[in-house]
């Protein structure tokens, strides 16, 4: 048995050590930028372009206290409610009868892919009750902001 | 910069207030000064979340002068007061073979402090449950119930309340530097794991399982790599202090160390739910070992109080509140289908080399070769870490989500009982390997 526990020890020993080689050759390799980022950098590359989004909002609605998320993922809401929080930022797929009215802001996030989750009488809704503007990124809408 | 520097204060009263309590223990209790740095970083972050509770209930504003000088001084009174010369002064010169354990464990806190510093916070459950909370928290000035109705969480302060007091020191919401309180839970557990493992068996023993528990990926993950911010490493680190201070309760002479162990249990039950079942199992057993010494004194029963105070508070205000709870686990159907599911993740999970290396391997070996041969001495240590273990399967089994929740969750429930586990290895190998050569203490 110590011939066994032996092995295991210098086999969990080396499996770390080699692991940590690798780590380290990555600090120096790819994830050197890292170290050159700005936090806003950062934060662009670890959120994506939902940190866009959270930018707009700070600049040019910094007085919107009620904000409605529509988007298909709950990555983007949990970003968004944290980061643009004392704002209150709620998320279509968890709100029950959605009152537009109730909202300051709404946030189409990537319309291409939320068209299915309301009727075309929403949208249509949004459309005509308000102001529109739009987030783009290589001729792709991140974001369609209704204010 | 100066951010950091805030974060780095909010780190050094957490030791102060820690140890300030860890100075009412007898002179010639002393811990080792790596055990003396564990224990105060686990009663300081204590003393900060009850305080927060406290001022939050009295109606007290959170204020950089009303959170810091009360208890600072409080510190500095013990300090004048009490004797001097608690840590214990032995010396510890590394043999080369020590030298070597020792540069991989330094090697791999350092790039885990370089990981825990160029990132702001990136982990999902960091930004959705903790960091929210904090910030809500810091934003309000108080433990306001209307944060969990409205992002619908019912998780406990102590994370939250943790990183409201940084940012109140600190005077900004900066939630790079706050990562450092998450690392500093990485580096409290190996000195602690390290210390108490140099007890019961010997320097090159302790050096060799810390560097193992230090450079396992699970725990990487969340010493500073891409799950800094969650939680269990944390819950690991209160469930270790517990178990290490449960080991040092002989015979109750010391009724300090009981308290030690409610309050860090207390803090388990405020830092995650899965801290409410190991309160429980806990309590059982100190009540046991309490009645088989026949030691049932008013000190005693006092301090056994204290662990179910914060579960208390907590059950309280989630029931005044009408906060959610995870009702499931008494209303939920048994779902014995689930049996296939949940052994396959285990046996998958257990082999996940990327995440564990070969430590469940090594641990089950070992188990299995310990059983065997009947010896049952310190199988005793793995009693409370395997009803743990058996309530989260528990869990599974009732939990309304299923298979995701599994997936999901079974390698953090396994993260916040491992530096139990990888302890017993620690002490159950040598053990076997004692009279080897290598492992042998070489004279100094």
């Amino acid at each position: 048995m110590r011939k066994v526990i032996l092995f295991f020890i210098f086999l969990s020993l080396l499996l770390g050590s080699v692991r940590l080689a690798y780590d380290y050759i990555r600090v120096f390799t790819t994830e050197k930028q890292w170290l050159m980022y700005s936090d806003s950098q950062k934060r662009r590359e670890l959120y994506g372009d939902i940190y866009d989004v959270i930018q707009s909002v700070e600049t040019e609605h910094k007085n919107v206290n009620n904000i409605l998320l529509i988007s298909g993922d709950g990555k983007q809401f949990f970003i968004l409610r944290y980061i643009l929080y004392p704002k209150k930022v709620y998320w279509d797929r968890l709100e029950n009868n959605i009152d537009l009215s109730q909202y300051d802001l709404i946030i189409n996030y990537h319309p291409s892919e939320t068209k299915m989750f309301h009727s075309e009488e929403f949208f249509n809704k949004l459309n005509a009750t308000r102001k529109s503007s739009e987030i783009r990124e290589n001729n792709t809408i991140v974001a369609e902001i209704y204010s | 910069m100066m951010d950091f520097l805030g974060t780095l204060i909010f780190l050094a009263l957490i030791y102060l207030f820690g140890y300030s309590l860890l100075r009412f223990r007898k002179r010639e209790e002393s811990f080792e000064l790596f055990e003396t740095l564990g224990y105060s970083f686990g009663l300081g972050i204590g003393i900060i979340v009850f305080l927060l509770i406290l001022y939050s209930l009295l109606g007290i504003e959170w204020n950089r002068l009303n959170i810091v000088f009360p208890p600072l001084l409080f510190s500095l009174v013990l300090f004048a007061k009490k004797h001097k010369g608690l840590v214990s002064k032995s010396k510890i010169m590394f043999s080369q073979k020590e030298s070597c354990s020792v540069f991989l464990i330094v090697l791999t806190a350092f790039y885990l402090l370089i990981q825990t510093l160029i990132r702001p916070v990136s982990a999902w459950d960091a930004w959705a449950n903790w960091f929210f909370g904090g910030k809500a928290f810091y934003l309000s000035k108080t433990i306001d119930p209307h944060i969990y109705k409205f992002a619908n969480f019912e998780n406990p302060p102590a994370t939250q309340l943790l990183l409201a007091y940084d940012y109140i020191v600190t005077g900004n919401q900066n939630d790079t530097a706050s990562l450092l309180l998450f690392y500093f839970f990485y580096i409290n557990l190996l000195l602690l794991f390290f210390s108490r493992l140099k007890d019961t068996t010997n320097v090159l023993n302790a050096l060799v399982f810390t560097s193992i528990l230090a450079t396992l990926p699970a725990v990487m993950r969340q010493a500073g790599r891409f799950d800094i911010g969650f939680i269990d490493l944390p819950l690991s680190f209160f469930f270790l202090c517990v178990i290490l201070l449960y080991s040092r309760l002989k015979d109750f002479k010391h009724v300090l160390d009981l308290f030690f162990i409610e309050f860090l249990l207390g803090m388990g039950v405020l830092v995650k739910n899965e801290g409410v079942f190991f309160l429980f199992i806990m309590q059982a057993f100190i009540l046991l070992k309490i009645f088989k010494k026949g030691v049932l004194t008013p000190k005693i029963i006092l301090s056994y109080c204290v662990g179910f105070l914060p579960f208390l508070y907590w059950t309280l205000f989630k029931n005044i509140y009408d906060i959610n709870s995870a009702n499931y686990l008494l209303h939920g159907a048994f779902q014995i289908s689930r049996f296939s599911i949940i052994g396959r993740s285990f046996f998958l999970e257990f082999l996940n080399i990327q995440r564990w290396n070969i430590i469940w391997i090594y641990f089950f070996v070992l188990l299995f070769y310990t059983l065997l041969r009947k010896k049952f001495k310190n199988i005793s240590f793995l009693l409370p870490v395997s009803l743990q273990l058996l309530f989260y399967i528990f869990v599974y089994f009732v939990t309304p989500t299923g298979y995701e929740q599994i997936h999901g969750t079974i390698d953090r429930f396994l993260l916040q009982l491992l530096p139990i586990i990888v302890f017993w290895m620690g002490t159950e190998s040598y053990e076997y390997i004692k009279g080897e050569k290598f492992f042998k203490n070489e004279k100094k």
